[in-house]
């Protein structure tokens, strides 16, 4: 018998069947990973094992007793925690603080810090879990953060750990580190779950797979039965369309040009240093770097959110630099965001509100001061069965959706408005096999008509299937650009800072 | 589900009523009955109610609109002040032009002042980050004080008592509709406003601005939406509104500004934006709900002696329960992911 069972979990929304019928067990000691398409069911199914929502029927039975999970505070109770897509830490607090919050270790109703701490830092070093416990969270990196989820987990003394999508934040480096936290887990005996869009980390990490697609379990495999193909059929059910080949651009012009461009944050900090560089109609211009080498101010600065910087953009030739995010994208710049969560969509507004927020403006979707909503709503219609987002009505709010059909709702905005420039930051993060293969697709489309792309992407492999140059950004300078063939190896020194351009 | 709560606690608010009418000795049902046929016994009843309602309807919207924005404008007290001022000195100045010219100037000349009051505080916060409510809060003094200023010293009528300005002329008062009842053209007045937010918040591009502004501020920037603009329309509106609120108080119920005038209508005006959860059909039921209550509820002082205050503590139940599932609902969206 093992450990953790999932039995017949149905769950309804309005429009939906998320969860069909799904009948799973977790073994102690396992490493295990739910993989399948977007909207398939896979976070439902983790947020009834964490209490969040309540299956419709079903069960969940621990060593055979039947659980009760009427809210998270009773699964952590069991023994069960989760690490959300979304980290829930206040951005304020210390990190340990974060840690302790709601479970302080109080004496005689005083809270002994020290105490806490130390239980803290064996718990980190007992997992390879690095944080430095006093700085707040606003100032540490997102892999930092996501150590601090699961010692927050581990101190509530969690014996089964979810965790959704923990690796489309990371950078390759905290991705391994990461598995290595995972692999010390199972040797204490505790159970990982983990989904995942990216199948040569399940690969590399489960003991046992199991498959979602539209709400069902296709199959749970041990490792030694799973290959990548075999997966894909099962998550799939056929091949992945191949991406359009690129075409040989003749006549290319600057479209954005950067120069010597230095940013300097609010706290004295050179984020950018200096930077030089142009993108090209009908070039992918991609950023490689460790996350947190001057990014987010890049991207910031790029469409305009930040206009106080030194040096100056252009953009077909005109001074960017005094233009604000408006101006920018009347010209013909488009942003994928880089957080769909926060930025690129308004969770508490619908589908319609939420496509038409670059464009509502323009003819036919309003006229003089009147927005006219049938034709917005026909619109993103249209738009979602283009980029298949899977969604049961527009009308319903972005918040319902999986994960990577928000991110499709993003880049469905954003690519309709025919741009001549896209910066994309990130766009295919928490997408599946498939999405992410269309917007692939599609970047090379848009390439070989001519537009100029900003690809920045913790992906190398993406960036170096899709980029026709690869600038290395490593402390706000970019230690140099290289282009094809793209040798990995050089590209992994560079990211360090090591200068070895040929 | 939106509605239950309100309902919830409105029930809950009579509960809480009868029980400190039972314990000061008095029948609950009684006392309930005085109320009710206060507020709907009689056509003069109902109308009494729906006067109470209008100041409470326009200042609900005024603030709902800001509150939409993200914006926590507390300001609407201070600019209906202004605006009753305003109002009040282009009704005695211009006292020999035809009713309606003077009607009309009022209003316009009034929401005029209401327009720029607000522009204030929403340029302290766009440009200087100031806290609106802080500022708001400061402005109101400023906006009550100054008038008072006003009606004490440049514009004083001598030989009274209170501190008052002139009458403004009698053919711009709004007309009345029976002699019983104070109720006028003003609550029209306020209903067509209602009408026109309504539909401004659907069909016009500033409403979905305004909309997308208040519920994820990083979302409408990075989207190309201006921010800062959006916010200083708001505030526009909503000062104008506020000031309208004002003008239509002197107009149609006082006939001149008097000094402290409002029992805090600007302030009541938060308590039904948060209980009608900004959404400006709400504003005018909770506004109804509550003049209802309130000419009811001094119907019921004349007739059972149990104090007008009752009224008071179950608006202030109602707000406490309504704005405590606010906060839980809130706490649970921060859970979420
Ligand atoms: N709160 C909700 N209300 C309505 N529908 C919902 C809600 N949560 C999820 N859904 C729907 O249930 C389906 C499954 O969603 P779920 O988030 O479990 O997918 P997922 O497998 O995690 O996808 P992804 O890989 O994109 O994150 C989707 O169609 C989604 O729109
Ligand atoms: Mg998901």
């Amino acid at each position: 018998m093992s450990y953790l069972q999932m039995e017949n979990i149905i769950k309804r929304f309005p429009g939906v069947l998320a969860n069909d019928n799904v009948s799973v067990d977790f073994n102690a000691g396992e490493i295990h990973a739910i993989v399948g398409e977007n909207g398939a069911g896979k976070s439902t199914l983790m947020k009834i094992l964490y209490g969040e929502y309540q299956p419709d029927s079903g069960r969940i039975l621990m060593n055979g007793k039947e659980l009760v999970l009427r809210s998270p505070r009773d699964a952590i109770k069991a023994g069960i925690g989760m690490v959300h897509q979304k980290f829930m830490l206040v951005a304020s607090m210390k990190v340990y603080e974060n840690i302790i919050l709601g479970d302080e270790i109080a004496k005689r109703g005083v809270l002994n810090k020290k105490q806490s701490i130390e239980t803290v830092r064996k718990i980190s070093e007992r997992y390879g879990l690095q944080v430095d416990v006093n700085k707040p969270i606003s100032e540490i990196s997102v892999g930092s953060q996501q150590r601090v989820e699961i010692l927050k987990l581990l101190y509530r003394k969690a014996n089964v750990l979810i965790f959704d999508e923990p690796t489309s934040v990371l950078t390759p480096s905290e991705v391994e580190s990461l598995f290595k936290v995972f692999r010390n887990l199972k040797k204490d005996g505790k159970t990982v779950i983990f989904i995942t869009h990216k199948l040569e980390e399940v690969m590399k990490t489960a003991d046992r797979i199991s498959v979602m697609k539209n709400g069902k379990l296709q199959g749970t495999v041990s490792k030694e039965d799973a290959s990548i193909p075999f997966l894909t059929k099962l998550m799939v059910g056929g091949e992945i369309p191949k991406t359009t080949p690129r075409k040989n651009i003749e006549d290319k012009k600057p479209i954005v040009e950067f120069e010597s461009v230095s940013y300097i944050s609010a706290d004295g900090v050179r984020r950018l240093n200096n930077m030089s560089f142009q993108i090209h109609s009908g070039e992918i211009f991609g950023i490689a770097g460790v996350e947190g080498n001057g990014q987010k101010e890049l991207i910031e600065i790029t469409i305009g959110i930040k206009r106080k910087f030194e040096g100056t953009i252009k953009f077909n030739g005109d001074l960017l630099n005094k233009l604000d995010i408006l101006q920018r994208r009347k010209l013909g710049m488009a942003y994928i965001s880089e957080d769909p969560f926060n930025i690129g969509t308004c969770l508490d507004a619908n589908l319609i509100e939420n496509l038409i927020s670059t464009r509502y403006r323009d003819i036919p979707f309003s006229k003089g001061l009147l927005i006219n909503w049938k034709r917005c709503e026909e619109f993103t219609e249209s738009q979602i069965k283009t980029y298949g987002v899977k969604a049961a009505s527009v009308k319903q709010r972005a918040s319902t959706l999986s994960g990577g059909n928000l991110q499709k709702v993003v880049i469905a905005r954003e690519l309709s408005s025919d741009p001549i420039f896209v910066l994309a930051a990130h766009p295919t993060k928490g997408l599946d096999i498939k999405a992410t293969s269309f917007v692939h697709d599609t970047l090379i489309r848009l390439r070989n008509s001519g537009k100029a792309i900003l690809l920045i992407s913790a992906n190398l492999d993406e960036l170096l299937t899709l980029s026709d140059r690869i600038g290395v950004l490593y402390r706000g300078k970019l230690t140099g650009v290289v282009a094809p063939p793209f040798d990995r190896e050089q590209i992994g020194l560079m990211m360090l800072g090591k200068d070895v351009a040929k | 589900m939106k509605l239950l709560r309100p309902i919830i606690a409105v029930i809950i608010a009579f509960g809480i009523g009868a029980v400190i009418i039972w314990s000061s000795g008095s029948s609950p049902l009684e006392a309930y009955k005085g109320l009710f046929s206060g507020a709907f016994g009689d056509w003069i009843g109902i109308f009494d109610s729906l006067f109470s309602a209008t100041p409470l309807i326009l200042t609900g919207l005024a603030t709902a609109i800001s509150f939409k924005a993200g914006i926590f404008n507390i300001g609407v007290e201070g600019s209906m002040y202004l605006g009753a001022f305003a109002a009040a000195w282009f009704g005695f100045t211009f006292d020999n032009l035809p009713g309606l010219v003077i009607i009309i100037g009022a209003i316009a000349f009034s929401m005029a002042v209401g327009v720029l009051w607000g522009l204030l505080p929403a340029y302290l916060r766009v440009r200087w980050k100031v806290d609106e409510i802080v500022s708001t809060i400061m402005l109101n003094y400023v906006a009550i004080l100054f008038t008072s200023y006003l009606v004490n010293f440049p514009f004083r009528v001598p030989n009274v008592a209170n501190s008052m300005s002139e009458r403004i002329a009698p053919q711009a008062q709004l007309p009345r509709f029976t002699t019983g009842s104070q109720l006028n053209i003003a609550f029209f007045v306020a209903v067509a406003v209602v009408v026109i937010f309504y539909i401004f918040e659907r069909r016009s591009t500033l409403g979905y601005e305004i909309k997308m502004v208040g519920l994820n501020s990083l979302f409408s920037r990075s989207s190309g939406i201006r921010n800062s603009s959006v916010i200083y329309k708001a505030m526009m509106i909503s000062g104008a509104i506020g000031a309208l609120t004002g003008a239509l108080l002197v107009l149609g119920t006082y006939y001149r500004f008097y000094d402290f005038f409002s029992p805090g209508y600007g302030f009541d005006g938060i308590a039904v934006a948060i209980l009608s959860s900004n959404n400006f059909l709400g504003c005018l039921a909770v506004a109804t709900l509550f003049g209802a209550l309130r000419s009811g509820g001094s119907m019921m002082e004349l007739f059972t002696g149990i104090p007008l205050d009752l009224v008071n503590v179950m608006e202030g139940v109602i707000i406490l329960m309504v704005t405590a599932n606010l906060l839980i609902s809130r706490k649970r969206r921060a859970q979420r992911t």
